[in-house]
C-alpha cells in the first residue's frame, strides 16, 4: 500500500491511494498518512481507482481521518472506487460518512457543496 | 471436512508477516479454479478479518499454534473452514454495532466481524473436543 499527494488549491488535496489497505498493510501507512491527509481548514479527495483491496482496519484509518478533517473544518470525498471496495463500504453503510462519487470533478464540486 | 471438492489445506501462522503469502496462496488456488473475482475479494476479506481479529482479540494457553485453513472452491460457492486454539468463540454472538458510524461520534473499532457476516454465511461454529474452535463459512457471489 502507498500513497501520493497532490494538492488542488489552498484547501484542498488529493490523496491517490494504490495498493491493499488491510490488516497487513495498514500500520505501516497509519501515522504517515493521517499526519499527511490532515490539516486544518483543508478538504481531501481520495483517488480510489488504484485501492486494490479495503478491509475493516482500513475503513477504521479512513473513517478516523474523515472525522478529524471534518472538526477541522474540511470535507472528505472518495471517487473512483472499485466496485468491490464500494461493495464493502456500502454494505457497512458508511456512504454518509465516506462519500463516493464517480470522478475526481464530482468529488472536488462535492467538497463545496 | 470439506467433501466433494478440490479442497487446499494450510496452517498459517498467527503473525501479520505470514497471513499475505498465505492469502495470496489461497487467491492463486481459488483462480486456479475459475473463482469470480468478487468471490475472491470477499474470500480474502473474511480471512483477513478472522485472523486478524484472532491476533488482536484471541487469548490463548501458550504461543499460539498456527490457524487450520481449508479453503473448497465447489461451483459459485467457496467453502471455508477455520479451527484454532484460542478460548472459545462463537462469531455468530458478537453483537453487531448499535447502527453505522457517524462523523460525530468515535467509535473506530467493531467492524470485522459485521463484515464478515455481510460477506458470508456461516454455516457453523463448535468447539472441538481437543479444545479448539471450529467456525465453517460460505462465500457465494452476489
Amino acid at each position: 500500500m502507498r500513497f501520493d499527494i497532490e494538492e488542488l488549491g489552498p484547501t484542498a488535496s488529493k490523496v491517490i491511494l494504490v495498493g491493499r489497505l488491510d490488516s497487513t498493510t495498514v500500520g505501516g501507512v497509519e501515522t504517515q498518512f493521517t499526519a499527511a491527509v490532515v490539516a486544518p481548514g483543508r478538504s481531501a479527495v481520495l483517488d480510489m481507482r488504484g485501492l486494490e483491496f479495503l478491509s475493516s482496519l482500513g475503513i477504521r484509518l479512513l473513517l478516523s481521518v474523515a472525522r478529524v478533517i471534518s472538526r477541522r473544518g474540511g470535507r472528505m470525498v472518495l471517487f473512483g472506487t472499485r466496485p468491490m471496495v464500494a461493495e464493502v463500504l456500502t454494505a457497512m453503510a458508511l456512504e454518509e460518512v465516506l462519500p463516493m462519487v464517480g470522478t475526481e470533478a464530482e468529488a472536488v464540486a462535492r467538497l463545496g457543496a | 471436512m470439506v467433501p466433494e471438492a478440490p479442497t487446499l489445506s494450510l496452517a498459517i501462522p498467527l503473525a501479520r508477516e505470514g497471513l499475505a503469502p498465505a492469502l495470496d496462496r489461497i487467491e492463486a488456488f481459488l483462480v486456479a479454479r475459475g473463482a469470480a473475482e468478487g468471490v475472491r475479494y470477499k474470500v480474502r476479506l473474511v480471512l483477513d478479518e478472522l485472523l486478524a481479529n484472532l491476533m488482536a482479540h484471541g487469548r490463548f494457553a501458550g504461543p499460539p499454534p498456527p490457524i487450520r485453513v481449508e479453503v473448497a472452491a465447489r461451483q459459485a460457492t467457496v467453502l471455508l473452514l477455520l479451527e484454532d486454539a484460542a478460548e472459545p468463540f462463537d462469531p455468530r454472538l458478537a453483537p453487531d454495532p448499535p447502527g453505522p458510524p457517524s462523523l460525530a461520534d468515535d467509535r473506530l473499532g467493531g467492524l470485522g466481524l459485521p463484515l464478515v457476516r455481510r460477506m458470508a454465511e456461516i454455516r457453523g461454529y463448535r468447539r472441538l473436543p481437543e479444545g479448539w474452535n471450529r467456525t465453517e463459512l460460505a462465500i457465494s457471489a452476489g
